[in-house]
């Protein structure tokens, strides 16, 4: 016989127990796993398009004659790849099968661990891609002569009297030096807005996520 | 989100949550999901509810509103990955409810369009017209011709013909 779904429904949940729903403490667990997931793909993604983008300024600089920043780059930026793929080995050992808080407070060491490391590499990173960028400049060819030859012939008909160094104004020279060094300085920086920028999102759903179980385990 | 509040304000309507998680849902992975986050958005968003309505009535329409956002995003998800809509496919068939009836309501009641989903669920849940029209933001005639129209459906669906 033919049953109304209005009989379906009131006879199917008359049976349903409190065992069918789920438990406060797994809450939070799938969401913990899927955040970790979420961060672990697209960190494994940026280290590829790290490396399929050194590749192509690789190539594009060699045929636009701008070789020598382009190499520099392939190999630092290949040396971050592989660093950041050891990182990702790691973020992989963390045990999922412990609970989603101490899950989390691994993932967030690992965070801390992360940036330390990638601080470091960008403090020599930020700097080399501006004196690679000036090199490679100073390097390219023009009229098949090298445009830092072009460009000292023309500073040494409007700077005669200015002071040089190494065949080089010095003002030229500290000018470069100085904004190495100022890369240097605020490298930390730059790198936290460059991170921010990628896992923003993430990051904050992370810190909003260990606030929702540090007050429900208090 | 604190013990107490899960207790007092999430745990009795429960049920509610639930049922509603599980029309928008193929597999226990993805009702769990669904119903973590209707949890989570009543908790973060308790302070919104202004006792205009019942906290049964407000709890029903976050929970449509989180499973109907959730179900976008999934959809745009698995557009993206052809291999996890397979994977789902194969997954759909899962019963949820030891009682075979419900099982069968529930696959149909998944059939329907979204918002009817929305419309039956609270139907069923006996919510009058005009409240279901309250939660839905339409107007009690038209609920009750949609409920008509839905009821037949359903019943096509589950035993192949209309009364």
């Amino acid at each position: 016989m033919e049953k109304s779904i209005e009989d379906i429904w009131s006879k199917g949940f008359s049976e349903y127990t409190e065992m069918d729903i789920p438990q406060l403490n797994n809450l939070y667990s799938r969401k913990s796993e899927h955040l970790i997931d979420k961060y672990r793909n697209i960190f494994g993604k940026n280290i590829n398009w790290i490396v399929i983008g050194a590749s192509i300024m690789l190539i594009a600089t060699s045929l636009l004659g701008f070789a020598y920043f382009g190499v520099a780059m392939f190999l630092m930026l290949n040396f971050m790849a592989l660093v950041d793929k050891r990182l990702l080995s790691r973020l992989k050992e963390i045990d999922k099968f412990k609970n989603s808080y101490e899950y989390l407070q691994s993932f967030r060491a690992w965070m801390q661990y992360r940036g330390n490391v990638n601080i470091q590499i960008a403090r020599v990173f930020y700097p080399f891609f501006f004196l690679s960028l000036v090199l490679g400049i100073c390097f390219f060819k023009l009229d098949g002569q090298m445009l830092l030859f072009h460009l000292l012939d023309a500073l040494r008909e409007n700077f005669s009297n200015s002071y040089w160094l190494w065949g080089i104004p010095a003002l030229m020279l500290g000018g470069i030096m100085g904004i190495s060094a100022l890369l240097l300085k605020f490298a930390e920086r730059l790198y936290k807005w460059d991170i921010k920028l990628v896992y923003g999102e993430i990051m904050g759903k992370l810190d909003d996520l260990l606030e929702d179980i540090e007050e429900l385990r208090s | 989100m604190s013990s107490d509040f899960y207790q007092a304000s999430i745990l009795p309507y429960a049920g509610i949550i639930i049922k509603i998680c599980r029309a928008y849902t193929h597999t226990q992975a993805d009702f769990e999901d669904y119903y973590q986050e209707v949890c989570l958005q009543i908790w973060r968003s308790r302070d919104r509810f202004k006792g205009d309505s019942n906290w049964s009535t407000w709890i029903y329409r976050l929970s449509l509103n989180v499973c109907l956002t959730l179900l976008k995003k999934d959809k745009k998800q698995q557009r993206l990955n052809i291999d996890e809509v397979l994977e789902l496919e194969q997954e759909v068939e899962s019963p949820h409810f030891s009682d075979e009836d419900l099982n069968q309501l529930y696959q149909a009641i998944r059939k329907l369009k979204e918002i009817d989903r929305a419309v039956i669920l609270l139907y069923l849940e006996e919510k009058s017209y005009q409240e279901i029209a309250e939660i839905m933001g339409t107007n009690a005639n038209n609920v009750g011709v949609r409920i008509k129209r839905i009821k037949e459906k359903l019943k096509k669906m589950l035993y192949g013909k209309v009364y």
